[in-house]
């Protein structure tokens, strides 16, 4: 005996009572001279009074201990915490314009002041740290200056590079930019399912990442997500020889973007900046929380990555690229995920370009933001026109 | 979906008081949602272990998130929320480390020990028989269907709420549900007694003893 295919998932809205009241008559009408949808139906009763109660669940022992001792070492929730976090994402909101422009491409963010240790952001008053990152990171796309006690950083320099140009001035540049914006504000809301009034309300610093995200995209992405592994390696395994020949499609969205800057030279020559750094790797973990990871350069250009410690969840990487001038450079790098950016897979000069690539072997979403996509994110900075592009692969 | 024995409103105290720091409130609704989120995760991840920190992780972000709460949706809507996102980030990231394996489906694993629930031991027995089949049956489903029928069997959501958590449209939950309540059935109907009719797999059990 066999249910009637045509009234299969009604019956299952029925049996959980989310027919309409039209529904609901055509399946009592229906059931009346059935037997195998009738069958059917009492098999699914009986499967939903088998299922469990939630509350005989046998929770590990001390697991709410273990989860408040968590809360209160992350103390003061977004106080505290914020403190070390502010360094990095209130430069970020500078170049957060450009990862607006950027629908569909997660992860334009950047870091920039914490690079060399003596980030300004001067954040001194709690009440007034909880409050900053909504300001200055929902304020900079539109009105071009950042808000807040610990504001000064990212906007003095941003304003002390001229050749390179700041995320406020890309921003204020394209009428589009600033739309975008709000939408991308309004998806990293919606995510906590928070408010749609973008102004009002920033993303979670920790949880939030931001990411354009078209609501269809992301409406159909749980289809794709079981992570699956073996999927996610064939794609891997196409895309990740790294030394193809570059610039096959630069995406449109994201071609030539000028660099954003993170400062100004300093006076040091190369070999300063080159000593430096190996100084900054073999002492590890600065007062700061941050350390140099790694650095490749060409005789005249270097590009680092530097890794902030000791944030919640996950190590925060930033990208920087030091000029031929000494002009520091932030280079964008996409979400890895709700917790930070990716940290660059490999990275390489190739003559008077600088490229690095990341590669995931799964889509990422969080509701309705996307983080990234699956595939190779290449990017590539030209030197000498001090543009970067993105070419996802 | 709402945890018993508790007025909406000291619920939507707590939520106000943690959002404004209050550890100590944050506290009791770890203890209000524990199990829920626990039970959550336990059926998303497969196993113990991996349940446990996601649940953990899930927590964490609704404290650090709460001041971007604005109860838009309900509290417990968007902790599944959180709690679904944890699991999945944490499959995503074994799965990068332990190649192609994939989460456990052990249902040993799920220890899902349930208190007496004062009948006779074959009662007993036969109840528990019968939760395992489930269990296992819940494993054996892709997520997305696993994820779409535990919400709405075990945590009682209403499509539009499952619709809310996992972001996607009705249409999509209703689908999901209908389907994989038959795969469900399916499985139930290979490996279980559920729906043994008078004839066959009652008879061939007697058989057998």
């Amino acid at each position: 005996m066999k249910y009637c295919e045509e009234y299969a998932a009604l019956l299952d809205a029925f049996a959980d009572g989310e027919c309409t009241p039209e529904e609901a008559a055509r399946v009592r009408e229906h059931l009346a001279g059935c037997a195998g949808c009738r069958a059917y139906l009492n098999e699914i009763l009986k499967m939903k009074a088998a299922f469990p109660d939630p509350e005989d669940t046998e929770v590990p022992a001390g697991f709410a201990d273990g989860v408040m001792a968590a809360v209160r070492a992350d103390a003061a929730p977004r106080k505290g915490r914020t403190r070390r976090w502010m360094k990095v994402l209130l430069p970020l909101a500078a170049c957060l314009a450009v990862a607006v422009a950027v629908r569909g491409l997660p992860g334009w963010n950047a870091s920039g002041s914490v690079s060399d240790g003596t980030a300004t952001a001067a954040v001194s008053d709690e009440k007034e740290t909880a409050a900053a990152p909504a300001q200055s990171q929902t304020g900079t796309a539109s009105d071009n200056t950042l808000t807040g006690s610990s504001g000064t950083a990212g906007s003095s320099e941003v304003e002390s590079a001229p050749r390179l140009t700041s995320g406020s001035q890309r921003a204020a540049s394209g009428g589009e930019t600033a739309q975008a914006g709000t939408g991308q504000q309004g998806s990293a809301a919606s995510q906590n399912t928070a408010p749609k009034d973008a102004a009002a309300d920033p993303p979670a610093p920790a949880n939030d990442s931001v990411s354009g995200s078209a609501a269809d995209e992301a409406a159909e992405a749980p289809e794709e997500l079981p992570a699956a592994a073996g999927e996610a390696a064939g794609l891997t395994a196409a895309s990740g020889t790294g030394q193809e020949p570059w610039a096959s499609s630069v995406s449109p969205e994201f071609g030539n973007q000028p660099l954003a800057a993170a400062a100004e030279p300093d006076g040091s020559t190369y070999e300063e900046r080159l000593a430096s750094l190996d100084a900054q790797i073999a002492a590890g973990v600065d007062e700061n929380g941050f350390r140099v990871d790694s650095h490749t350069e060409n005789g005249s250009a270097i590009a680092f990555v530097g890794e902030l410690t000791g944030t919640p969840h996950q190590d925060q990487y930033g990208l920087y690229l030091y000029l031929a001038d000494g002009t520091k450079a932030d280079l964008p790098l996409p979400w890895s995920s709700g917790e930070g950016v990716a940290r660059p897979d490999s990275m390489w000069f190739d003559g008077d370009a600088f490229v690095y690539e990341i590669t995931f072997d799964s889509y990422s979403y969080q509701s309705s933001s996307e983080y990234h996509v699956q595939g190779t994110y290449h990017y590539t900075v030209d030197l000498t026109a001090q543009t970067i592009s993105l070419d996802i692969r | 979906m709402k945890p018993p024995n508790l007025s909406p409103q000291q619920e939507t105290l707590w939520v106000d008081r943690a959002r404004r720091g209050d550890a100590d409130a944050f506290e009791s609704l770890v203890h209000l949602y524990e199990k829920r989120v626990y039970a959550l995760a336990l059926r998303l991840c497969g196993n113990p272990d991996d349940a446990q920190e996601a649940a953990q992780e899930a927590f964490l972000s609704a404290w650090q998130g709460l001041p971007f709460f604005r109860g838009e949706s309900s509290f417990a809507t968007w902790l599944y929320r959180l709690t679904n996102n944890a699991c999945i980030d944490l499959l995503r990231r074994e799965s990068r480390h332990r190649g192609a394996a994939g989460p456990s489906l052990d249902n040993e694993d799920l220890n899902l020990d349930l208190p007496d629930p004062g009948e006779g031991p074959q009662e007993e027995a036969e109840r528990r028989e019968l939760r395992e089949t489930i269990e296992a049956g819940l494993q054996a489903l892709s997520p997305d269907h696993r994820t779409v029928l535990v919400l709405r069997e075990i945590h009682q959501l209403s499509y539009d709420e499952i619709s809310e958590t996992l972001d996607l449209d009705v249409g999509t939950v209703k689908s999901r549900i209908s389907r994989g309540r038959r795969q469900l059935r399916n499985f139930l109907a290979e490996h279980g007694n559920l729906f043994a009719p008078p004839s066959s797999k009652a008879s061939e059990k007697e058989g057998c003893k």
